[in-house]
């Protein structure tokens, strides 16, 4: 698995927060999220919203074909609400999911991804089908959080969400979907894991 | 406590919110259909398809404004 966006207790240090993440500190002006989304459950407040870019590679059988799929600079928008955090998808905007904290949606988000792209594999009768099914799925927009997302990316970029030790890319980076046919021959034990790649979205 | 909707009044909603719209249960979900938008995570329920689950509301949200009747459901369901 590949998770750039790793916070670590250095960022605490870093930020002189001796006693931890225990809520929305602010530090030289800035909301500090970094050690927050990864080490353990934040508090900041309610409606605080993260903008992330997803890529994540997954290898599927579906009706007599191995599938590779890679989907690139999906969007979702992770938010603090009145009960726990949800990870909500712009582009796939049919999904959402839960969790106790950032990390805990986004682990439940990239399942829920998975779970989706399985359920059409064994809806469809063959690849042409399934390729035009995911696609679809992943293309469609929640056009009701399209504005926040923009806005989060560009408290990103006006530095008011803290991204120390977090990676960043430029909000506009292209979206794409993959669908590939993967030869029998080809499928590896790389392919039993997981992969993936989840940054800060930071508006131009 | 996570806050939730039975999914009997999810399907109410739907009805009076999202006419014509289409419904079934995958391995892992509920898909539901409308206006060529699809939600594809509404949960079955816990530890599988119930009859009538508590859904989470984020789910709800997420669902309504996908399909774009918010202004509808939040007449049948508390959403905010």
């Amino acid at each position: 698995m590949i998770l750039r966006a790793m916070a670590t207790d250095d960022a605490c240090r870093a930020n002189d927060q001796p006693d931890g993440p225990v809520g929305p500190r602010r530090y030289r002006g800035r909301e500090r999220y970094t050690a927050l989304v990864m080490t353990e459950i934040p508090s900041p407040a309610i409606g605080s919203a993260l903008p992330f870019l997803f890529t994540y590679r997954d290898t599927l059988f579906g009706p007599g074909f191995v599938v590779h799929v890679e989907a690139r600079n999906g969007r979702a928008l992770c938010v603090r609400e009145d009960d726990q955090w949800w990870m909500y998808g712009v582009n796939p905007g049919g999904m959402a999911a839960p969790g106790a904290d950032p990390h805990a949606a986004h682990a439940a988000f990239r399942k829920a991804f998975n779970h989706v792209l399985v359920d059409i594999s064994s809806e469809v009768d063959g690849f042409d089908a399934f390729k035009a099914a995911v696609e679809a799925f992943f293309n469609e927009t929640n056009e009701g959080y399209v504005a926040e997302w923009a806005a989060a990316a560009e408290a990103i970029r006006q530095g008011r969400i803290d991204t120390t030790g977090f990676a960043t890319a430029p909000a506009s980076s292209p979206r794409s979907i993959e669908v590939t046919i993967k030869a029998v021959d080809a499928v590896g034990a790389a392919d039993n894991t997981a992969d993936l790649e989840l940054l800060y979205a930071e508006a131009a | 406590m996570p806050r939730v909707v039975r999914l009997k009044d999810i399907w109410a909603m739907l009805d009076a919110c999202a006419p014509g719209h289409q419904r079934r249960a995958t391995d892992h979900s509920w898909r539901v259909t409308f206006n060529g938008r699809t939600y594809a995570t509404l949960p079955l329920g816990p530890h599988g398809r119930r009859e009538n689950p508590e859904i989470e509301t984020g789910h709800v949200r997420a669902m309504v404004r996908h399909l774009q009747i918010w202004g509808c459901a939040e007449r049948h369901l508390t959403l905010a």
